[in-house]
């Protein structure tokens, strides 16, 4: 399965990986055939950070191969980059008072081209085009610092549509937003997935707002304990090895916020 | 007017334009605090590229300078990207260049001749030891500022405010940021001679400090304007206090951006 994917999907094979000198990854093996709209899911710590950062190529395993579309994320990180856009964990960006939306958006475009790196009526249009997909058409000229996380989210994808990435992979994009922004955000993630084929991986701790995509739900804790539909990975027996607190109430299951288990 | 006051007026002309830029760049690529966290290293920079100067007649000591303040910059750079705690690496580069301060000082003064009234130029500058090649240095610095700025202005604002997102998106980070630490040594290089090592990380910030306060924008113009005036105006009235350049510089500034403060504080939220 793994071999035949080559430049069609991501292989992840048995890759262990450290993060803040913690094992984080451990013989994580994984395949996903494009197109797909897929879920990390699982408690704080388990892992969904790293994993990310090791398909995108900031972060380089101890052991394990990986493939992102046939290329090596690692070693053939100029290819890959013009493939994907990343959108980092909420709170680790230092928005500030001199970089505008347009500009951020425009750096997504342009940071796929050589420098000299100067904004024409070319990339100009990107911008407006990419600003009009995320609905932040009207806020060009607004700087980072002064927008609400999820406008933040939003300019971020921007920055990543502007590349026309085949894939978007996005660290916690959920996280720190309200019901509506979460709702909103999901749509357009759906929207991008569907209208111009980009496949997506998502870490989140929370499905709710994407459960009727249908998503490929990962369920990590450090090891992939299921990857499938919803329907195959989302059991009780699974959810017990993900998240160890899980209580069970007259028949009620409840999934309280948890993190992995210390090793 | 007489030749020495021209002389003079143009450096600080010219030097008000270095600061300006370098604070420009400074701001924008978020690495302000990291350029104050090197005045130690600054000092020991000057006082042994005055030391080197004197001992060997051929080596200027603005190339030691720049050689100094990019080895430290580097250092550190590479120490906190192996995860040591900013606080050590700072704690060790700042003792390291006490040493180093401290036997440079020892050097001048008992080693070299004329070795104090060095070691005094070194640490508050005059616009007296400027000669005709220094203030062609000090425009090809200039020069060199304002195009990395034309050239880089978006990536550094791109990298400040994510360089993990801006590594995936295919950017060289790291060579970023060593252009600025570059462009910070060559500035400071160029300038310590008229302002000494003890300003010159100060002024620095300042232009910075007073666009953002008082006018509330980062744009190069502006910080031109703030940087050109305060050096101006400074140079004027060590002239007619016939005192040091330096220090008037310096106060001018910190009087400034005091006011900018107040200002803000008072009517500007």
């Amino acid at each position: 399965m793994v071999e035949q994917l080559g430049r069609s999907g991501i292989e992840v094979v048995d890759v262990y990986a450290s993060y803040d000198n913690h094992l984080a990854l451990e013989s994580v093996s994984f395949s996903l055939n494009s197109p797909f709209y897929s879920l990390l899911l699982g408690p704080n710590g388990a892992g969904k950070t790293t994993l990310i950062k090791v398909l995108v190529g900031l972060l380089k395993p101890l052991k394990g191969r990986v493939s992102v579309y046939g290329f090596n994320p690692l070693t053939e990180k100029n290819s890959l980059s013009k493939l994907v856009g990343y959108l980092p964990q909420p709170g680790t960006s230092r928005p500030s008072s001199f970089i505008k939306i347009r500009d951020l958006v425009a750096m997504g475009y342009l940071s796929t081209k050589r420098p000299p790196r100067f904004v024409s009526d070319e990339v100009e249009k990107v911008v407006s085009d990419s600003l009009r997909a995320v609905g932040l058409e009207d806020l060009a000229d607004r700087y980072l610092n002064s927008l609400s996380s999820g406008e933040l989210h939003r300019a971020i994808i921007a920055s990543t549509i502007a590349r026309s990435p085949r894939l978007l992979l996005l660290d916690e994009p959920l996280a720190s937003l309200d019901f509506n922004s979460k709702c909103e955000l999901a749509e357009l993630l759906l929207k991008l997935h569907r209208d111009r084929g980009v496949d997506i991986i998502m870490s989140t701790h929370e499905i709710t707002h994407c459960a009727y995509f249908n998503p490929v739900v990962i369920l990590i804790n450090r090891k992939v304990l299921a990857y499938g539909s919803m329907r195959e990975v989302l059991t009780v027996d699974n959810l017990r090895k993900a998240y160890p607190s899980i209580t069970e109430v007259s028949g009620l299951t409840i999934l309280a916020e948890d993190h992995a288990v210390k090793r | 007017m007489d030749t020495a006051i021209l002389l003079g007026l143009a450096s600080v002309i010219l030097a008000g334009s270095v600061f300006s830029s370098l604070g420009y760049v400074l701001t924008i690529s978020q690495t302000l605090v990291f350029a104050v966290e090197l005045v130690h290293s600054l000092v020991a920079a000057a006082l042994f590229g005055a030391l080197i100067e004197a001992a060997t007649g051929v080596v200027p000591m603005q190339l030691v300078i720049f050689l100094y303040s990019m080895s430290i910059s580097s250092l550190v750079a590479e120490l906190v990207r192996k995860n040591v705690p900013r606080d050590s690496v700072v704690a060790f580069t700042a003792s390291l260049s006490a040493v180093v301060t401290i036997a440079s000082l020892w050097g001048l003064i008992y080693v070299t001749p004329l070795g104090v009234s060095r070691a005094l130029g070194a640490l508050w500058g005059s616009i007296l030891l400027v000669t005709p090649s220094d203030l062609t240095y000090l425009a090809i610095v200039v020069i060199a500022v304002v195009t990395v700025i034309v050239f880089f202005d978006l990536e550094f604002k791109y990298i400040s405010f994510d360089p993990d997102l801006a590594t995936a998106s295919g950017l060289n980070v790291r060579a970023y940021y060593y252009l600025i630490y570059a462009t910070t040594s060559i500035s400071l290089s160029a300038t310590v001679k008229i302002y000494g090592s003890v300003l010159a990380s100060v002024l620095v910030v300042l232009p910075s400090i007073t666009a953002q306060y008082v006018f509330k924008r980062v744009e190069l113009p502006i910080y031109l304007v703030s940087g050109l005036t305060i050096s101006t105006i400074g140079y004027l009235v060590s002239l007619m206090l016939n005192t040091q350049t330096s220090l008037c510089v310096g106060v001018i500034s910190l009087a400034v951006v005091t006011l900018g403060v107040t200002l803000r504080w008072l009517y500007g939220r």
